[in-house]
């Protein structure tokens, strides 16, 4: 009985949803462990991976870093002040806008990366790159969703009965997307590199 | 309190800006994974810590993601130069 108040007590103290943080550490681990094959692929082919560095854009993907950085800042300023019981509707707007602008970039660095002849079966590098950043890109799409759904559901003012339950959704939106932007530090500096 | 948390975010965000531009600098086949590391670990522990923290959070799932986290780093870095 004791042991079941005591784990009652920490999930009680959880920041959102036990299944977000399950599903954020499962995410992280299966980017960290695709990461490890892609370093493996890259050090088995030097020369693939010398082509790919030449046609890697860079700058582009450090515009993406400050994107979602910019995002998920102000996704936690959004979650710090509902807590609070203080207006946030603005800064999940700001999240859900610049986070597509991820989505654009994104796309537009795949795009010119197919017009130059790269796709899946371009060799592991390249197909590695096309999966890794392809899985993080669907999972910041789905990001997207979740921070939609939070700002159509505060279009009209929340019901004190529901206020904890909106709140928490909010919460776990917010561990989601700052899993995201940890997966995209990682590849980052490992995939550009 | 609320200007305390908000100050603690826009920080950390500007650590993490300034660290992304040190990595870009250096991302060229120069020492990256160390580089790595330190983004990381200020990523798990500021995000994990500040952004989530609020003063109600338990510290021991952060923990168990920070550890999983910093393990596979140390795998990455290892195989990767």
């Amino acid at each position: 009985m004791g042991g079941t108040h005591a784990e009652t007590r920490l999930l009680d103290d959880l920041h959102g949803d036990l299944a977000f943080w399950l599903f954020a550490m499962a995410e992280l681990m299966t980017v960290g462990l695709g990461l490890i094959v892609f370093a493996v692929a890259r050090h088995s082919a030097p020369e693939q991976a010398v082509l790919l560095h030449d046609v890697l854009h860079r700058d582009l993907a450090l515009a993406n870093t400050f994107i979602l950085l910019t995002s998920g800042a102000l996704i936690a300023i959004a979650v710090g002040r509902e807590y609070r019981g203080e207006p946030a509707l603005r800064f999940w707007l700001g999240a859900l806008l610049i986070g597509t602008a991820f989505l654009g970039v994104k796309g537009y660095e795949f795009s010119s990366m197919a017009s130059a002849g790269f796709g899946l079966n371009s060799g592991p590098l390249v197909s590695g790159y096309f999966l890794l950043t392809g899985f993080h890109y669907l999972h910041v799409a789905l990001g997207l969703l979740f921070i939609a759904m939070i700002i159509w559901r505060r279009r009209r003012p929340i019901d004190p009965d529901e206020g904890e339950e909106v709140r928490s959704f909010g919460a776990s939106a917010g561990v989601f997307w700052h899993s995201l932007d940890l997966m995209w530090i990682t590849i980052f500096a490992v995939v550009y590199s | 309190m609320s200007d305390a948390h908000e100050r603690k975010v826009l920080l950390t965000w500007v650590l993490l800006v300034v660290l992304s531009i040190v990595s870009y600098v250096l991302i060229d086949g120069r020492g990256s994974v160390l580089l790595l590391f330190g983004v990381v670990f200020i990523k798990l522990e500021r995000i994990w810590g500040v952004y989530l923290e609020l003063g109600r959070g338990p510290r021991w799932l952060h923990r168990a993601v920070l550890g999983a986290t910093l393990l596979l780093m140390t795998i990455l870095a290892l195989t990767v130069r």
